[in-house]
């Protein structure tokens, strides 16, 4: 009975989380289709009217006619939509793959509940009923009764803490007992206070944090009046009002697209990189014996004292001209990505931080797979890289964010060659190089300059928060180890 | 689906067994040693990509930059120099105006500036972080979420967020902060921009070093907190020691490996401080028409490479092994005073 | 499959050069089909000699043949053994499907095949029901038949287990005890088994191999070694509560402790080391007087200290001959149970 329970709500589940992942998919869509069809003011054939991104317009969509506004409103809660959705949509498959019988509670179905409030609040309907009824399935498999036995439990409930109270008020007391009580009250109060101000001194703190993150969402989808020449900026804005249209500036005119697609292709091709190097030394490092190991090993820690300034003069001077010829000159300007992903294709603290990984895994492993005929390279593949495959996770997205906030680096190589390595530029480099002014003028247009600097941390905060455990672990312990 | 995996079985069975023909084969004609690898030379196979790498863009470099600080007059176009010094490029970087000695028209120096924003910044992230570490630890509802978001600006770009804080701390308009004092009726301040004095500057780079460093040291004081052992605190509570000295006698001594790690960490850290600069004030390193430099001694090793004048490389080999010897110093006090009292 | 090591030694040696000798020259034949217990304290090279045998670990001198076949130099996975773990050593990413069916993937065999001998195994020990689960999900016994599966699924002509025992709970390993003994019968196959604690060996094994320093004591069948051990080592590493060693002298081939007549032996005119087991005393109004100390009632049998010759001794007698409370009592040793050791090289004397 309990089992058969057990698979239904798994297995409605898994349909809900189908559900959600359809509609992941019908926001982006959206999203796409309607940031799309958003259009730039042009000034006339050729130029845009940067100053002017906010004027109104009326597209044809299939919705009908829609203003700028209401375009902009629909597009707003596309974006909300997306960010709640998808790290949950992941949450939400991690969890119906790992259940355990037993983790199914009274709280675990009120949870479903939640979501599936959630679900309704993104519009997606077909997932909320799904959820509200197989609240009650996981109700009935932890409590043993259903929806009718909920509403059936809650008037003794109710009775239960109702009639605590007038318990606790009829007692008559002697003297001690009041004095004991005053102690207790006491107590209570000081711990309440203390509470109060450790919450209040974490969200003040929390706030401090956030602030920065909050302003520049804002900014990025204000008009130019409101972030660079209103003296009194406005800390709210209503979703009607968001200029989605900067993004688009910002990713075509000031060609941040092309950026983002240069630095995707280096984080990919150094983290792949990164990733098998570092998995065949931290494999020599930990399991193969061989002369000098230790040396060689303390070598490389010993390494990691030293600043990067040092070795980035050396490495400056063997990918220019003289060196490898990587930049600065020559018909194949491609070659300004080598120097960009080669020297970072490998890197001495993930080897460390691997090593340890590995060691940890017991010998006995690897004489029973000895035994069975398994070739070292085998063992490596099948029973290693599966069982270290958290740490190599956590490794591949350190890795990703990396390269993504690369800044020194690509900056000293890109400066070389001028306009050539402008198209090289990695978004770090575009953010602080790139010419955010008004065209004709020396004023910074800052909701396109916000925009971009969103555009770059959106990501990362999406992988943050889908990843978090991953990223977190690895930072804890690789702190912890020293 | 079951065919597929039963081909797939016997492709490999296939793949092994030719590949077991050949090195029996090799094996029978005493060329055994081209399969049978001897195990140092798999440990070349297996360490050379990473080693071949690092020999290039990390031993050479560093082996490389003790060449370059004897040359004179070093030009990287043509690789050609004008003779040989052995301190004279360290001498140059030292007596350089700016670097330590305050220029006359000036009222910072490069050196005066990585000082400051190591003993102000270091210190009091370090124990504001010690704080919120500690509040975390005594709360339950919420504490995934204070984590989080706590930690978000380490995954962050520096360059972004300074840009955002600049923008934030601008006056005249569109100003945040000064928005914020306005409701509290103070005067609209000059943060960053013409006009700001040294101070008012290096306070918006302080306060953005401090922001960006707390996610880490958070971090790992709530994991070493979470560490200790319960007991402690048990017995603490039940000979009522009040909270604030379990924080000084409990708290902190059994942690304090953690907090001089740290300590150490971060004031290497602050020596590096490069992209806060550049990301808030630009390449000039220093609010527009100021007389004063808010420049790193790492800003400074960037700007001779990027001023390609003959010899500079030179001159940025000496200023990054002057600033390798601190980090050296540091690091060597942390290991001498590790060995001593870091087991309290 | 009989197997012989013929002067087998293992020499080790650490970073200062300074030599250890793990195995000595150890010349060991195992019979086909049976089940053989490696006993010694640890540290004895009982695990170094099954790693040997396995090829995990290479001899510095001497050879090991399977039946007519050398083996000494094969690599482990041609020698055809199946081998246990201590710690089950299961891989914790598969399920133990995949582990048992790990071994078979580098074996010439069809899919079909292999799926059938891994059903056969996982019933064979026990585990059909539980193919799905990974190893963190099962308990220690469980893991433990399931590293018993994956070494039997190659049909191994000798299978080697180490220590599997040590790391269960007292009752889940006398079940296990029974198990192996059962696998081991019902599969008939060559069986070596490594462990510290003499009972176990004792209970499960049809020869046990002593071990002390890497030199072979004494190779025999566990009662026959109980009974008759060769020197004062066996007989001290046998046996629950221990043997008592006493110092006895022998006049005219009567053996006195403390002057007081303990048996008749076989022996030259002497002092020796004499070992006599608890159990082997019992009361008899002929015998000799000793003062008790300590008087432990355990039901069927009471257990008794005295002091002999200086040595502390613990006898095991039956309890209807001690009264409650005595505190002299008169005691003989049994017949044939006097083992009498020579006083420099230990080795046994008689058995008397």
């Amino acid at each position: 009975m309990k089992n058969q329970l057990f698979a239904k709500t798994n297995r409605l589940e898994w349909i809900t989380v189908g559900i959600d992942l359809l509609f992941v998919i019908l926001y982006i869509v959206g999203f796409l289709y309607f940031f799309g069809i958003v259009e730039l003011p042009m000034l006339n054939d050729t130029t845009i009217d940067l100053a002017n991104l906010d004027q109104n317009y009326v597209y044809q969509t299939f919705l009908g006619e829609l203003e700028s506004p209401q375009l902009n409103g629909i597009i707003s809660l596309l974006v909300i939509f997306m960010t709640v959705s998808v790290p949950l949509l992941v949450i939400h498959f991690k969890k119906v793959k790992n259940i355990i019988i037993y983790e199914v509670s009274p709280g675990f179905a009120a949870t479903k509940f939640f979501y599936g409030v959630i679900n309704l609040l993104s519009l997606n309907p077909f997932s909320a009923a799904l959820r509200f009824y197989n609240t009650f399935v996981a109700l009935q498999l932890a409590k043993g009764y259903g929806f009718k036995g909920f509403l059936k439990s809650i008037g003794p409930w109710l009775k239960k803490v109702t009639a605590k109270k007038v318990q606790e008020e009829d007692n008559e007391d002697d003297e001690d007992t009041l004095l004991l009580k005053k102690n207790i009250r006491r107590q209570t109060a000081v711990h309440a206070t203390r509470m109060t101000l450790t919450y209040f001194f974490l969200i003040v703190m929390a706030v401090f944090i956030i602030i920065p993150f909050y302003w520049m969402i804002v900014t990025s989808l204000k008009d130019f009046y409101d972030s660079t020449v209103n003296p009194n900026p406005s800390i709210f804005i209503g979703l009607q009002d968001m200029q989605w249209v900067n993004y688009k500036a910002v990713l075509q005119e000031l060609n941040f697209g092309v950026y983002i697609k240069n630095t995707l292709i280096v984080a990919f091709f150094s983290t792949i990189g990164t990733i098998i190097t570092t998995i065949f030394a931290s494999y020599a490092f930990a399991k193969l014996e061989f002369k000098g190991r230790e040396t060689i090993f303390s070598i490389m820690i010993m390494t990691m004292m030293i600043p990067g300034e040092l070795y980035i003069i050396t490495n400056f001077i063997t990918v220019s001209k003289n060196g490898f010829g990587w930049i600065g000159g020559g018909a194949v300007t491609d070659t300004y990505f080598l120097a960009m992903i080669v020297p970072f294709m490998t890197s001495i603290s993930y080897i460390f931080f691997l090593r340890q990984n590995f060691k940890q895994i017991p010998e006995s492993l690897y004489k029973a797979a000895r035994v069975d005929g398994c070739s070292d390279f085998k063992y490596l593949t099948r029973v290693m890289i599966p069982i270290a495959s958290p740490t190599i996770f956590t490794i591949t997205i350190l890795n990703v964010i990396g390269s993504w906030n690369a800044f020194i680096w690509p900056r000293l190589i890109t400066a070389v060659g001028g306009t050539e390595g402008q198209n090289y530029w990695l978004i770090s480099v575009a953010l602080r190089d790139a010419n955010f002014n008004l065209p004709g003028g020396d004023r910074i247009m800052y909701n396109l300059q916000i925009a971009a600097s969103a555009l770059v941390t959106v990501p990362l905060i999406l992988v943050f928060f889908t990843f978090r455990k991953y990223i977190m672990n690895g930072i804890g312990r690789s702190g912890t180890k020293g | 689906m079951n065919k597929l995996k039963n081909a797939l079985w016997s492709a490999r069975n296939a793949v092994k067994g030719f590949f077991g023909r050949i090195r029996d084969f090799l094996v029978d004609h005493k060329l055994g040693f081209l399969v049978n690898w001897p195990r140092w030379f798999k440990a070349v196979v297996y360490l050379s990509p990473a080693m071949i790498l690092l020999g290039i863009f990390t031993f050479y470099p560093i082996v490389n930059a003790f060449r370059l600080v004897v040359y004179e007059g070093y030009n990287s176009a043509d690789g050609s120099i004008t003779g040989y010094t052995l301190f004279g490029n360290f001498i140059n970087v030292i007596t350089e105006d700016n670097f330590i000695i305050p220029s006359s028209h000036t009222q910072s120096s490069v050196m005066i500036n990585t000082l400051v924003i190591v003993f102000v910044s270091v210190p009091l992230s370090m124990i504001i972080a010690l704080l919120i570490a500690t509040a975390l630890n005594s709360i339950k509802p919420l504490k995934g979420f204070f984590q989080t978001v706590y930690f978000l600006p380490y995954v962050t770009n520096a360059i972004t967020i300074g840009l955002v804080f600049a923008y934030m701390f601008r006056s005249g308009s569109a100003g945040l902060v000064n928005k914020m004092l306005g409701v509290f009726g103070v005067d609209p301040v000059i943060w960053v921009e013409r006009g700001a004095t040294y101070w008012k500057a290096m306070f918006v780079l302080i306060l953005y070093g401090i922001w960006a460093a707390l996610a880490f040291k958070i971090m790992v004081f709530l994991t070493s907190i979470q560490g200790i052992d319960k007991q402690y605190y048990q017995a603490a509570a039940i000979d009522g020691t009040p909270k604030s000295r379990i924080f000084s006698k409990i708290t902190v001594p059994l942690i304090s490996p953690m907090i001089f790690y740290i300590l150490i960490t971060s004031v290497i850290g602050a020596f590096k401080t490069y992209n806060s600069v550049i990301a808030i004030f630009g390449n000039t390193g220093t609010p527009a028409g100021a007389t004063y430099t808010l420049k790193t001694i790492v800003f400074y090793i960037y700007d001779y490479l990027n001023n390609a004048t003959p010899g500079n490389l030179s001159l940025a080999a000496a200023s990054s092994i002057v600033l390798f010897a601190i980090i050296l110093l540091l690091t060597l006090v942390q290991m001498q005073v590790g060995k001593k009292r870091v087991h309290y | 499959m009989e197997i012989r090591l013929e002067n087998l030694t293992k020499v080790f040696t650490d970073k200062t050069g300074r030599e250890t000798r793990a195995v000595d020259k150890l010349d060991i034949v195992i019979e086909s089909g049976k089940l053989i217990a490696l006993l010694g304290p640890s540290g004895c090279g009982k695990s170094t000699t099954l790693f040997m045998i396995a090829g995990l670990e290479k001899p510095t001198e001497g050879r090991i043949f399977f039946g007519d076949d050398e083996v000494t130099k094969l690599a482990p996975e041609k020698r055809g053994i199946g081998l246990v773990f201590q710690n089950y050593a299961l891989y914790p990413h598969m399920t133990v499907y995949q582990n048992i069916m790990f071994p078979l993937e580098n074996l010439k065999i069809k899919r079909e095949e292999a799926i059938a001998r891994v059903h056969e195994m996982a019933n064979l020990v026990g585990i059909g029901e539980l193919l799905e689960r990974k190893p963190g999900q099962l308990s220690g016994g469980q893991q433990q038949r399931v590293a018993i599966a994956r070494a039997l699924v190659k049909k191994p002509r000798v299978l080697l287990l180490d220590e599997p025992l040590s790391n269960l709970d007292a009752r889940l390993r006398l079940q296990m005890r029974e198990e192996i003994k059962r696998i081991q019968r019902e599969t008939g196959i060559t069986t070596i088994f490594v462990t510290h604690d003499q009972e176990e060996a004792m209970s499960i094994s049809d020869q046990m191999v002593v071990l002390n320093f890497g030199v072979k004591q004494q190779v025999d069948a566990p009662q026959e070694m109980y009974n008759h051990p060769d020197n004062l080592f066996v007989a001290k590493f046998l046996g629950n509560p221990p043997i008592n060693v006493i110092q006895g002298e022998v006049k005219k081939g009567t053996l006195f402790a403390d002057k007081k007549k303990i048996g008749v032996v076989k022996a030259a005119d002497g002092e020796y080391p004499v070992g006599l087991r608890p159990e082997d005393f019992k009361v008899d109004p002929e015998g000799f007087e000793v003062d008790l100390k300590e008087t432990f009632h355990i039901g069927r049998d009471t257990l008794i200290h005295f002091e002999l010759n200086g040595t502390d001794v613990r006898a095991l007698v039956d309890s209807d001959d001690v009264e409650i409370g005595a505190k002299k009592v008169k005691l003989s040793v049994k017949k044939n149970k006097i083992h009498l050791f020579d006083k420099e090289s230990g080795s046994i004397v008689s058995h008397e």
